[in-house]
């Protein structure tokens, strides 16, 4: 199988492990991933504060180019390039009027034929079965943040309030999932920047929950929501739980290096915290 | 002149008059607790044309468009996009936010998107650490970031023509 990829630009930043293991995984399993051409940024947050049309427009330019290209669907781990791509197919798809001013602005008729897909999707339905590393003593609570789910009408994956697809992933591979109430919670996306009070309040709240539900590691899809809830925890008191991309998990129960799978990149330590669990 | 409710639904399509004060919105919404006026007291004085008392609260500085509002909202009112609309038309009146750091970082965004093509983090996150006075202290975890290649420390020019050329053509539509 092979899928044209847009990475975003987190992906070959803050990111960066999210990508190896995601690359790393798709070789696993037999997909290729072939970068988009040409790719700009998604125009994400602070965009849709300013101009909605240049909101749509921009995330609608890099649709076109995959359309372009005779390409029908794209995939998009970053859960915020995957919002912005989504909301301007959906507000395209909704308003004939958008639909001209988005293409005079980027100069191409664009059909909206592209279907953007969330590797979450893709991993939801391949059947685990050859796991070869017992990560069954690892507690885990999968967070999915906002931007996959929220509004259901715009992105129509999984269930807004209760969504599922990372759950069955980690379960299938072998990780004693933990049912929490926090899976959707906002992690306050930029607010590190601009509200800090209101930030270490949002990630204070979702990490203290996580670990009173009893788990060792978070998995997200989102390089936001990771960024967020991982490097902030040292100015906090208590939490100290490892955050980890669902890639890097998968990864791991296919007994893929750490290394490879960037687990010493991130900002609270995952392979002792990994260690330690399978030892129990 | 417009009233607030047209001038929102103008730009962002939304009719805030559809609302009739549940409260779903404000009993989800995760920043409300800091709020001066609560999504649904927004939404009220924004259907009795109260735009000072909006734009002179602190609420759409503070709402991070997590959704949850726009996703439990019974009557379908995408209040998020109310709330982006409230945030533009504080742009365009150029009414003094009630904490600046939000619309500043609005403003680096476009800057960089402008300059850059993307989001230039190191610049937009130093700035504005420098601007609220915080950048020394946080000067341990920039270093953090960028020793684990987490953040670039100079810009990657991205598609800066591409992306200009498409602002350049949204202005004919709309203020950028």
């Amino acid at each position: 199988m092979k899928y044209p990829f847009y990475p975003g630009c987190s992906m070959h930043s803050s990111a960066k492990e999210y990508l190896a293991s995601f690359q790393a995984i798709s070789r696993y399993f037999g997909v290729e991933l072939e970068e988009v051409k040409g790719w700009t940024c998604c125009a994400p947050t602070a965009v849709h504060g300013i101009s909605p049309l240049l909101s749509t427009a921009i995330p609608a330019s890099n649709l076109a180019s995959i359309e372009a290209d005779g390409k029908d669907c794209v995939m998009v781990p970053c859960a915020a390039c995957y919002s912005r791509f989504k909301c301007a197919a959906h507000e395209i798809a909704k308003s004939k009027e958008t639909a001209k001013k988005v293409n005079d602005c980027i100069g191409y008729e664009f059909k909206n034929s592209v279907k953007i897909l969330h590797p979450l999707e893709i991993y939801n339905e391949i059947k685990h079965e050859l796991v070869i590393k017992e990560l069954s003593k690892i507690n885990v609570v999968a967070y999915y943040g906002c931007l996959l789910t929220r509004p259901p009408e715009v992105k129509q994956f999984d269930d807004c309030e209760n969504p599922q697809s990372m759950d069955n992933i980690l379960r299938m591979i072998g990780l004693n999932v933990i049912d929490w109430s926090f899976k959707t919670d906002c992690c306050g996306a930029t607010f590190n920047l601009t509200n800090k009070e209101v930030f270490m309040r949002l990630t204070g709240k979702i990490l203290a929950e996580a670990k009173k539900a009893g788990a060792d590691i978070i998995a997200v899809a989102c390089p936001l929501c990771q960024v967020n809830l991982d490097s902030y925890q040292y100015e906090m008191k208590e939490p100290n739980i490892p955050v980890l991309y669902f890639s890097q998990l998968i990864g791991l129960a296919y007994g893929i290096d750490g290394k490879e799978l960037g687990l010493d990149r991130h900002f609270v330590k995952c392979e002792e915290v990994i260690e330690e669990c399978l030892k129990r | 002149m417009h009233t607030l409710s047209l001038q929102i639904r103008d730009i962002v399509g939304e009719n805030v008059n559809l609302c009739y004060q549940c409260e779903k919105c404000t009993s989800g919404c995760p920043v409300s607790l800091e709020m001066e006026l609560v999504p649904a007291q927004i939404m009220h004085a924004a259907q009795l044309n109260l735009k000072q008392k909006i734009l002179s609260a602190n609420s759409i500085w503070l709402c991070a468009s997590c959704e949850t509002c726009t996703t439990r909202c019974p009557q379908g009112i995408d209040i998020s996009k109310v709330m982006d609309a409230l945030r533009i038309i504080a742009r365009r009146e150029k009414v003094k936010a009630r904490i600046p750091s939000v619309p500043r970082f609005y403003n680096l965004c476009l800057l960089s998107l402008r300059l850059v093509g993307c989001i230039y983090e190191m610049g937009v996150a130093g700035f504005l650490r420098m601007r609220s006075g915080t950048l020394i202290k946080d000067m341990p975890l920039a270093k953090e970031f960028i020793s684990k290649g987490k953040i670039r420390f100079l810009p990657k020019f991205r598609n800066v023509k591409k992306i200009n050329r498409i602002i350049s053509r949204v202005k004919k539509y709309e203020s950028v």
